[in-house]
């Protein structure tokens, strides 16, 4: 069975993200960047299952600039087999890249696709679903439990008041919850192995989709400062307030 | 928090770091009070390297104050029930056989200072520390007192200001960026902070990383510099999983590869259960000045941990694979491995000690957590007593000259200190190649025509020897011995031997223009410089006399030694060590200001060159070219005597001294008119020779002694034997206690001149030693410690071509101090056997000093 993973290249998530001065968006010039943590676990997730034999091959996908190579270096690093990176300097909006993906699925046809639940950086919970959407697959979002067993996946999700247990027909989508895996931390060998694993180049071009975005971001600001609190005289003043002006009781 | 106050006795910029917290702890223990302690953000230190330092210790220096501080750090660290000393091991690698030699020749120095170090095979290596891959090894050292600060020296940090604070001694305000400094006729008033001005009479900078910042805003620099060092961490590591172990195996230093490795013992203690990997980079250090240092808001990690890219570090990390497996087998942790700062200096030494230009504005940078301890003692007696228990030449700030003092040679100098922190060993005459060429003798072009083999003193290129004297080797080769250790002949000249036995049967001329020269001009001169002398040079002392003499500290140690030449009534000048120079320069204005002298205090060293001539031929050679032969005859110029006369044309100011144990003088000509003097010289056929001779081989067959090697504060004038019989009447800085000294029935040690009867090496090579050996005694083996706990080692040691033997000064307890008496010394792994030749004052070349008179 095959596996294909998509791993996306963000801003660590330890930097303290600064807008530009402009509006027009976060400066991310000369900062860590990193693999975003929700596809950490799902690569982690789709060595598991390879591990555990049911998987057979991991393809690790990215789009985006040059740089997105050692994303996908990580990832052939903690286990994936082989790398595409579709590159391109420009602007991918969620839609974007559902659509990319897509292709990718046409050409390499896994039955298994793993995504993150979202990226730190935009935050948008989308990919996944649209990828669902086009290809009309099966998804199974915010998986916190997965596992293949007669053909079929079985998947947990965390839902509001406990967990919902769906088991889907192949091929489908996976999103991954936090609580899916804890990745693994990688050894040098297995790094110094993934430099020589297999990573293949295309254009969206290559794949004939427009990824030309759709949605336009006017300002980017950062969020208020928080201003400074003030001491209360007593219990009473306190209720006050917080009834009144924070209206939180 | 109380308000913050408006004075205070001391200010400690940096509280939250390991200095700043050693120094208040040693403050209060030796009395101090109302200080106050700020730090720009908390307390403990979250930001500086102290909150992210490994935190282990080794005590395997070179030199005798860093073993010291470095022994007392652990001590100290130990008795506060905060130190594991778990032992630490340095290997040497198959194929790495310069880290076997060094390693060695730590064991050796350890000897010499006082530490426990040993030799270990392979296999006792692998013993200890059985993640070793043993047949990758050749051996190794064993330090039994390495250890580690646990669980972190910011807690100690922490624990230390509390206690402080509890004391009632102390005051500290986190996140109180000191903002500037008031100063008023050169003495600190005070500091501006983010919480207000206060107003203190001594202000420590422990500011760390931000030392510099601190420092610009008195004007001035520091000669230290930030750099990344990478620390790695490789999870999980269950070896130690229930121990509760901050550490479970001894350190292990691979500085052939430039690298550490560690355990961080029991996953469930701070940061436990991984293996850390340190690394000291030698090809690419990335340096960062202070001003570029983010802030605590801006890092991702803290402003000390910078990010790392593995590639930067994977070369090294390949070779430790081979070395210790269990890399390979652990995940290496991304995330968390960072390149966390510290400092670089551009000596290798740290800048402690009261500021050269502000009175009262006291530093303590550049500092490893191994020393932070033993610098706040050091910091604390300096404050208090003017003096420390070890001469603190190397470490003391105000040795830096002003050219060491700008960015452009700071940068330099630490980015190549950079590269040396664990690889490859320092050799003792390791010259710098960046920060060259600042001062050149106005002889500098003539000397590269003939080959000069330049090296660099403060600043001064100096010839060692001159490849245009290699014929000399034809007639004198048989007295030259060939240094076939690479060792003992690096950065040596065979030549200058040669040279040094020419001059010694003709004439020869050495350059010593690096001297450092001021002059000490008005009203007060002779009452400031009859204080602050040991030999009488004020009142009716003659104009036109050089005399040598000595600057005690208050205890009576030997602070420093140069000549003071009595040019008028009220102007002195000073003819100083370049080495010691600046921090002379600076003791004779603090004693100028102290004493309220009305004199200037001027450096003169560039203005003046100075080039000896000297040799049996001397007279005859510069009659030759004197406008007045007559006036250089015995009778009318007298030993010791000052004459300005006129060579070629040339006004010189002629000093009837040697250095060199031979007739002639030292000529002093203003800058301009030194290559006129050389050529007349050189025309004359008086063979250039290098300043090999001057510093070290001829010095040491006349048993001269050299400050911040042979003299040194924690020996006084009776026992380096260059006290005069009589004391003179007027008072003197450290009188009194030169004075105890005195009335001593036996000075506990002396220094003694030594002879090497064998120097045949275990492999059967000739060897020519350098360095500080220790002295030990051929019966048990033992160093030799005198009744003040005082350690005899060579201070001095060279090959002296016309004695024919290696000749070394050292300081023995006084029960050993007879001549004739055999004692050993350790070089490298090897003892020899030496002969007290004198005890106390005594040459082996011309005894009687009648050449120099003649």
């Amino acid at each position: 069975m095959k596996a294909m993973v998509a791993v996306k290249r963000v801003v660590d998530y330890n930097v303290k993200v600064r807008v530009k001065s402009d509006g027009s968006g976060v400066d991310i010039a000369n900062v860590k960047m990193s693999m975003n943590p929700f596809d950490e676990i799902a690569i982690e997730e789709a060595v598991r299952l390879k591990e555990k034999g049911v998987v057979t091959e991991i393809i690790a996908v990215s789009c985006g600039v040059a740089q997105c190579s050692e994303t996908l270096r990580t990832a052939l690093a903690i286990g994936a087999d082989r790398a595409i990176l579709v590159e391109t300097a420009a602007e991918l909006q969620p839609l974007a890249v559902a659509k990319l993906l897509k292709a990718l699925v046409d050409k390499e046809q896994p039955s298994l696709i793993i995504l993150g639940k979202q990226a730190i950086d935009d935050d948008c919970n989308q990919t996944g679903q649209m990828l669902a959407a086009l290809g009309d697959w099966p998804q199974a979002t915010f998986a916190s439990k997965v596992s293949i067993e007669d053909g079929k996946l079985l998947a947990t999700r965390e839902v509001d008041g406990g967990s919902e247990n769906l088991s889907l027909s192949l091929p489908a989508i996976i999103t991954t919850d936090l609580r899916l895996n804890e990745p693994r931390y990688v050894t040098l060998p297995n790094i110094m192995k993934a430099k020589k694993k297999p990573l293949e180049t295309l254009k969206p071009e290559d794949l004939g989709v427009d990824v030309s975005p759709r949605i336009k971001t006017l300002k980017v600001v950062e969020p208020p400062v928080r201003s400074a609190g003030i001491k209360v005289a007593d219990v009473a003043a306190l209720v006050d307030k917080l009834k009144n002006e924070a209206k939180v009781i | 928090m109380a308000t913050f106050p408006e004075r205070a006795r001391v200010v400690i910029i940096g509280q939250g770091g390991i200095v700043g917290a050693s120094v208040v702890h040693h403050l209060i223990e030796r009395g101090w009070d109302n200080i106050v302690g700020i730090d720009k953000s908390a307390i403990p230190t979250d930001v500086g390297s102290t909150a992210h330092a490994s935190d282990f210790c080794f005590n395997t220096m070179h030199d005798q104050m860093t073993i010291f501080t470095t022994k007392y750090s652990i001590d100290f660290y130990d008795k506060m029930g905060r130190y594991e000393r778990i032992g630490g091991i340095e290997v040497a690698r198959v194929g790495d056989d310069e880290r076997m030699v060094e390693l060695k020749r730590r064991v050796a120095s350890g000897k010499a200072f006082g530490n426990r170090v040993e030799m270990i095979t392979p296999a006792e290596a692998k013993a200890k520390f059985p993640l070793l891959e043993e047949s990758m090894i050749q051996g190794a050292l064993w330090d039994p007192d390495a250890g580690l600060v646990k669980p972190r020296s910011q807690m100690v940090a922490g624990e230390l200001v509390d206690a402080a604070v509890a004391s009632g001694k102390l005051a500290s305000f986190a996140n109180t960026a000191c903002t500037g400094l008031r100063i008023e006729n050169g003495r600190i008033q005070g500091v501006e902070t983010t919480k207000g001005y206060i107003a203190a009479d001594y202000v420590v900078v422990c500011a760390g990383l931000w030392g510099r910042l601190i420092a610009a805003m008195a004007g001035e620099d520091l000669p230290i510099m930030p750099v990344d060092h990478p620390l790695t961490f490789f999870k999980p590591y269950l070896e130690f999983a229930g121990t509760g172990k901050d550490i479970g195996y001894p350190l292990l230093r691979d500085q052939g590869n430039s690298a550490y490795l560690r355990d961080t013992g029991d996953p469930k203690t701070p940061e436990g259960g991984q293996i850390e990997w340190g690394y000291y980079e030698e090809k690419n250090p990335r340096m960062c000045h202070p001003r570029d240092i983010l802030e605590k808001e801006q890092a991702r990690l803290s402003p000390s941990q910078r990010d790392l890219e593995l590639e930067q570090i994977m070369e090294p990390l390949e070779r430790a694979m081979e070395l210790t497996p269990i890399l390979a087998e652990l995940g290496y942790d991304d995330k968390y491995s960072f390149n966390g700062l510290l400092q670089v200096t551009t000596d290798g030494n740290p800048s402690i000690g009261e500021s050269s230009k502000v009175r009262g504005l006291w530093y303590a940078e550049a500092v490893w957590v191994k020393d932070g301890p033993g610098v706040g003692k050091l910091v604390a007696d300096w404050m208090t007593d003017g003096t420390t228990h070890l001469d603190h030449a190397r470490i003391d700030v105000a040795r830096f000259y002003p050219y060491q003092q700008e960015e452009q040679y700071i940068h330099d100098r630490c980015y190549e200190g950079a590269f040396k922190i664990y690889n490859p060993p320092v050799h003792n005459r390791e010259p710098y190649s960046a920060g060259r060429g600042i001062f050149k003798s106005p002889f500098y072009e003539r000397e590269k025509a003939l080959g000069a083999y330049f090296m660099e003193l403060s600043g001064w290129e100096r010839a060692h020897g001159y490849a245009s004297n290699e014929h000399l080797l034809a007639v004198y080769g048989d007295r030259v011995p060939v240094r076939a250790n690479e060792w003992d002949n690096r950065h040596f000249w065979r030549v200058s031997n040669a040279e040094h036995l020419k001059m010694s049967e003709d004439v020869g001329m050495i350059n010593v223009s690096h001297f450092a020269e001021f002059d000490v001009v008005g009203p007060d001169a002779a009452d400031l410089m009859e204080y602050i002398c040991v030999a009488k040079v004020g009142g009716d002392t003659a104009v036109g006399k050089g005399v040598y003499t000595h600057f005690l500290d208050a205890k009576g140690g030997v602070r420093a030694d140069l000549t003071v030449l009595r040019l008028g009534q009220d102007h002195y000048r000073i003819v100083d060590g370049a080495d010691a120079g600046h921090r002379d320069f600076t003791w004779v204005r603090r004693m100028a200001q102290d004493r309220g002298a009305n004199v200037t205090v001027t450096d003169t060293t560039t203005e003046y060159g100075c080039l000896g001539v000297w040799g049996p031929n001397a007279r005859a050679t510069i009659e030759k070219i004197a406008d007045e032969p007559a006036a250089w005859s015995n009778e009318a110029f007298p030993f010791a005597a000052l004459r300005n006369l006129k060579l070629a044309g040339v006004p010189v100011l002629a000093f009837h001294i040697s250095y060199v144990g031979e007739q002639g003088w030292e000529l002093h000509f203003k800058y301009e008119d030194g290559l006129a003097l050389w050529d007349a010289l050189y025309a004359l056929g008086v063979t250039p020779v290098g300043v090999e001779t001057y510093a070290n081989s001829r010095r040491m067959e006349k048993s001269l002694r050299l400050q911040n090697g042979d003299l040194l504060t924690e020996y006084n004038l009776f026992e380096a034997d260059l006290a005069r019989p009589k004391v003179k009447a007027a008072d003197f800085h450290g009188k009194a206690a030169h004075m105890a000294f005195r009335e001593r029935e036996h000075q506990p040690a002396t220094l003694c001149t030594l002879v090497m009867t064998h120097n045949i090496d275990s492999t059967g090579v000739a060897r020519y030693p350098l360095g500080n050996l220790a002295v030990m005694d051929p019966e048990t083996g033992a160093t030799l410690i005198d009744s003040q706990g005082r350690r005899s080692y060579t201070t001095s040691i060279a090959f002296g071509p016309t004695i024919g033997k290696n000749i070394a000064l050292a300081y023995l307890p006084r029960d050993y101090c007879q001549v004739g008496r055999t004692l050993q010394i350790q070089y490298f792994e090897d003892i020899y056997p030496v002969t007290v030749e004198a005890v106390g004052y005594a040459a082996l070349y011309d005894p009687e000093n009648t050449k120099p008179r003649s």
